[in-house]
């Protein structure tokens, strides 16, 4: 108790307000002179005088101070928006020993922070640091509070006072008593702890011990450790498999032109197929998983178009084929060329299973006793390095060839030549022009 | 106790007996055996296919899309012979025949047809050192033949298992498709080829290639994937 307290805090804004108290601890009627200051001195309100009987107490809500914009006793108010200020409470009726005592709640209407102060006393605040906390599932982390002095502004850990922390979703994030914590499922969760706090005295009368209650969110989120197989092929499906934390019940986004259905999943693993449009463009998509709200990092998709067929092998023309026509034998050529996939980067596309296709337009052909055009294949499904499974092999065996000669190499001559277009999964790949010759096979291009 | 240890001789020597068999007499061995497969439900082809590489038993087929949509093959024990009785007995127009150890699968209205290529005798064909130029050889011949026409243009697709599949020197005179196939599946039973055709009447150049572009061939000692582009079955 004393006859005057000077200079205390006060806060008011949209998540802050401050609540005054003052009170006769004396055993007679003290009258009480109440103001508050802001604008470094330049604003001021003055309270009527009160006379406060032994034992009463008042409470001033500042914030209704500021809104209502009731006048004080001199006529003025406190401009709206004043948003922090000090304030002075005078015992008038006993200067040199005064009987009123003095108190103070800062509230923190966001986060519940609560700071108290008296009136030789500095209010301090207490929070969590990293509120709200950022975590991936299996992190581990060690919360801890830090105090503001209101009176001077600094700040200090007083992680070692806290105790009795808790989790409100224990699913979401374990911390045991003394706030280490673990991240253990997707999601969001509130951490508190309890905290004594001694204000510092301005005097020698030792200041109250308040207990408070300094909580902060944590955010959970799950994480994508691999996705495989990386990377999926315009105008059909891919099944991936994706691996990480905190993944069951996920959902998966995997960036446009990829709509994602999910067969099964687990903490640590999502089975799901990727159904790529045709009109999905080339290139790399940002894959997620989002568990209850939280969004995982990030991994790369790269999504293929299938847009040219690169020669891996050629044999070019060789003279191996045995060709029997209307009982008569030569020495046939065959040209076996290999290819693969190409996307729109000409990178390979490793993909097995796209649907490789050719088909033939005829064009001129003197090659007597041969139908225009080479017998209709089977579709063939790319191997794992987007690669045909076998070659292209090209023969003719034409009676025009004939006679052989000593050497069973052919003597006559015929052409019969085709346009071969390629598709993979339906895109046009390659188109090449085939010239069949007795003693050689022309493919342009080359 | 000298019971127990009876029948474990018995069953002993029945699978002993078993093992001989398969040893002996090759040609028997998968369509007699009997071991336990998974159900199936798919469309002919498939289960065909299925009971190839399941009973490692070489198929020779020749069926018409216009068949059933779905067999169906519980999961059991069975023999490959038994499955194919059940899946013939499934099917309207198809039956199926053992020719030395190679199941002959066919339709029978399509067997007979004109516009079946299998029907089709080429002059003179000698059989290639493996299945793979097999495959390659003897259907441009019969493309070529089905056509009237005696020369062959290619672009085909070697199989790399089929051709290590060897074939025995061999010639055929006047001899139909179906013919020489079925010769080369006794020569060598490690392979299977299924034909779709697109009716059990085929005419025409374009029921020609339909037929041409569905011909599957299967090695039984594979380790690459047969033919799949789309499936065989479907209709047109």
């Amino acid at each position: 108790m004393g006859p005057m307290w000077k200079g205390g805090m006060w806060k008011v804004d949209t998540t802050h307000n401050s609540l005054i108290t003052a009170g006769n601890g004396g055993g007679t009627a003290a009258t009480v002179a109440f103001s508050l200051f802001a604008a470094d001195g330049k604003s001021r309100y003055d309270f009527p005088d009160r006379t406060l009987q032994a034992g009463e107490q008042i409470w001033v809500d500042v914030a209704k101070v500021i809104q209502s914009q009731l006048p004080d006793k001199n006529g003025k108010t406190l401009p709206l928006g004043t948003a922090a200020g000090s304030y002075q409470i005078q015992d008038l009726d006993h200067p040199l020993i005064g009987y009123i005592f003095e108190g103070k709640l800062v509230l923190d209407k966001t986060y519940g922070h609560v700071g108290y102060g008296c009136a030789r006393c500095c209010a301090k605040s207490v929070a969590q640091y990293d509120d709200p906390l950022g975590l991936f599932v299996g992190d581990g982390s060690a919360q801890w509070v830090a105090a503001t002095d209101d009176c001077t502004g600094g700040s200090q850990d007083v992680t070692k006072y806290s105790y009795g922390w808790y989790s409100s979703n224990t699913s979401v994030v374990e911390v045991d008593y003394n706030g280490a914590s673990t991240a253990m499922g997707a999601g969001t969760a509130e951490i508190d702890a309890f905290i004594d706090v001694v204000s510092d005295t301005m005097y020698a009368d030792p200041c109250p011990t308040a207990t408070m209650m300094p909580s902060a969110y944590v955010n959970v989120s799950p994480t994508i450790t691999s996705i495989s197989p990386a990377h999926g092929v315009s105008a059909a499906n891919t099944q991936v498999t994706i691996t990480g934390t905190g993944l069951a019940g996920a959902t998966v986004q995997a960036g446009p032109g990829i709509s994602v259905s999910i067969s099964s999943s687990s903490s640590t693993q999502i089975q799901a197929t990727f159904a790529i449009a045709s009109n999905a463009t080339n290139g790399q998509r940002q894959v997620t998983a989002t568990n209850n709200g939280a969004i995982s990092n990030a991994v790369n998709f790269l999504v293929q178009v299938p847009t040219s067929l690169d020669v891996v092998s050629d044999t070019g023309s060789v003279q191996d084929v045995s060709c029997t026509v209307s009982g008569s034998t030569y020495n046939g050529v065959r040209r076996d060329i290999l290819y693969r996939v190409m996307d729109a980067n000409v990178q390979p596309i490793l993909t097995s299973g796209m649907s490789l296709t050719e088909s033939f337009q005829a064009g001129t052909n003197s090659c007597t006793g041969t139908p225009n055009t080479p017998t209709p294949t089977v579709n063939a499904p790319s191997d794992s390095l987007g690669q045909f499974p076998n070659v292209d092999r090209l023969a003719i065996c034409s009676v025009a060839c004939l006679p052989a000669n000593s050497s069973g190499n052919p003597t006559g001559s015929c052409t019969l030549s085709v346009t071969q277009t390629w598709t993979a999964n339906g895109f046009t790949v390659r188109t090449n022009q085939i010239a069949y010759h007795c003693s050689s096979v022309a493919v342009t291009p080359q | 106790m000298s019971k127990v240890i009876n029948k474990t001789l018995i069953l002993f020597a029945i699978s002993l007996s078993v093992i001989q068999a398969r040893a002996a007499d090759p040609e028997k061995r998968a369509l007699t055996a009997v071991h336990h497969h998974r159900s199936l439900r798919a469309d002919l082809p498939n289960a065909l296919a299925f009971i190839s590489t399941e009973f490692q038993v070489p198929i020779i087929a020749e069926i018409a899309i216009d068949g059933p949509n779905e067999i169906v093959i519980p999961e059991g024990s069975d023999s490959a012979a038994r499955l194919l009785d059940l899946i013939i007995s499934q099917t309207k127009y198809n039956s199926w025949e053992e020719l030395g150890g190679v199941a002959h699968v066919y339709n029978k209205e399509l067997q007979r047809s004109t516009g079946n290529f299998l029907n089709t005798k080429l002059k003179s064909f000698k059989l290639p050192n493996n299945v793979s130029d097999l495959k390659i050889g003897l259907r441009a011949q019969l493309y070529s033949a089905a056509q009237g026409l005696s020369g062959t243009v290619i672009s085909d697709f070697p199989s790399r298992e089929l051709s290590k599949e060897r074939l025995p020197s061999k010639s055929f005179r006047n001899a139909t498709g179906r013919d020489i196939l079925i010769a080369a599946a006794k020569l060598s039973p490690n392979f299977t080829s299924i034909i779709v055709f697109p009716r059990k009447n085929p005419k025409g150049k374009d029921d020609l290639d339909y037929a041409m572009g569905h011909w599957n061939w299967i090695s039984l000692n594979r380790t690459e994937q047969p033919p799949a582009g789309g499936p065989p079955y479907q209709s047109r």
